[in-house]
């Protein structure tokens, strides 16, 4: 990376044009999907995290070992064993919020992500469309667009931009089922 | 399955999926353009200069996914006296380092180390050298000079930010730092070394 910054500034390398699609990918919807599970996950650990801290900070008794069952047949303990009998540790997780699928449910109706962390994307609304069903082709294209993104739209570049030699194919099938 | 499995199943016998249905409509995640993964991009952008005082308009970018999907970007800015500066974002928030603290961080690189890797030989290349010259000198400044220093250094900046527990050190948080933002597509620090180079 250092190389190719010294490259770029002496320019014995061009700067590279991200319109092009040797520089660009497409983000799949099951993977934007699953980066929103595991960042909602990694909320509610952290919420569980910052309740015992606070706990801790505030003088509460923290005991992790506190069960209120002692079984008297081992085979008790087996058959309740993936029930949690410690006092403490139930209290805390009663007061995190546990709801995944609200997050995903929002996301999907509304297209708007909610995140801390923006999950390094450019843009925070504008995911998920609605597929209308006025034509067969219509509704099908739905499903083959790709989106530029929102930021490019309100781009303010002048530049010009070509359609690339290497770009021929996927811009045919782009113009052909574009929606912007 | 088939049409007359779908049917079975109440399904329309021409269903395709890949859609929800929320309130009665059918709505569906787009497909975005994103820059692609793993892959530097040189950038020459007038804004960057605007960044703050001695950058300039160039910089190289590379999106780095895990091997979960998720991503980070880190971007490379070239300064006006020859140094550089890595600049990534932590929730929303971006903040800029010195490339050389991440260097040495890393795997504790000595400066001859950092000006064999980056010139590859290629010592007639008086730009080159001076660059790397400025680069190796302007991180004197710091008084930093092994790699535990630095993993210190950092750790000790960041660790309001990270909100990590109070009681890991300074280099524990500095290791934590690096492994969560700096090349995230690579596993060793010898290979975000090696490509940092």
């Amino acid at each position: 990376m250092l190389q190719k910054l010294y490259a770029t500034v002496s320019l014995s390398c061009c700067a590279d044009n991200p319109d092009s699609p040797q520089h660009q990918e497409v983000l799949l919807p099951g993977t934007l999907y699953g980066m929103i599970i595991k960042e909602r996950l990694d909320e509610i650990l952290n919420n569980i995290r910052n309740n015992i801290s606070a706990d801790v900070r505030n003088g509460v008794v923290v005991d992790f070992n506190d069960s209120q069952c002692h079984w008297t047949k081992p085979h008790f303990a087996e058959i309740y064993s993936n029930i949690s009998t410690e006092r403490y540790f139930t209290k805390v997780l009663s007061r995190v919020n546990f709801d995944v699928g609200a997050k995903l449910s929002n996301f999907l109706a509304t297209g708007n992500l909610v995140s801390p962390t923006g999950l390094d994307l450019q843009q925070a609304s504008g995911f998920t469309i609605v597929a209308e069903k006025l034509n067969w082709q219509r509704y099908i294209s739905h499903f083959r667009c790709i989106h530029r993104g929102a930021f490019f739209a309100e781009l303010k570049t002048t530049a010009v931009r070509k359609l690339l030699p290497e770009a021929w194919g996927t811009y045919q099938a782009a113009r052909m089922f574009f929606i912007l | 399955m088939s049409s007359a499995e779908l049917v079975k199943h109440h399904e329309e016998p021409e269903e395709f999926g890949g859609y929800f249905i929320i309130n009665g409509n059918e709505r569906l995640i787009r497909y975005l353009i994103l820059p692609r993964r793993n892959h530097v991009v040189s950038l020459i952008r007038p804004t960057f200069a605007n960044r703050g005082p001695s950058y300039t308009p160039y910089a190289v970018q590379i999106r780095c996914v895990r091997p979960d999907q998720t991503s980070v970007t880190n971007n490379l800015h070239y300064l006006s006296n020859g140094s550089a500066m890595l600049r990534f974002s932590w929730r929303k928030q971006e903040y800029v380092i010195p490339i050389m603290l991440v260097l040495k961080a890393l795997v504790g690189a000595s400066d001859k180390e950092i000006f064999e890797g980056v010139m590859m030989q290629d010592y007639g290349n008086t730009f080159l050298t001076d660059r790397v010259e400025l680069l190796l000198r302007s991180f004197k400044m710091y008084n930093l000079y092994t790699g535990e220093h630095c993993l210190e250094y950092l750790g000790d900046k960041f660790r309001v930010v990270m909100g990590m527990p109070e009681d890991w050190t300074n280099v524990a948080m500095g290791v934590w730092l690096i492994q969560k933002v700096v090349l995230v597509h690579l596993e060793s620090p010898r290979d975000k070394f090696r490509m940092l180079l």
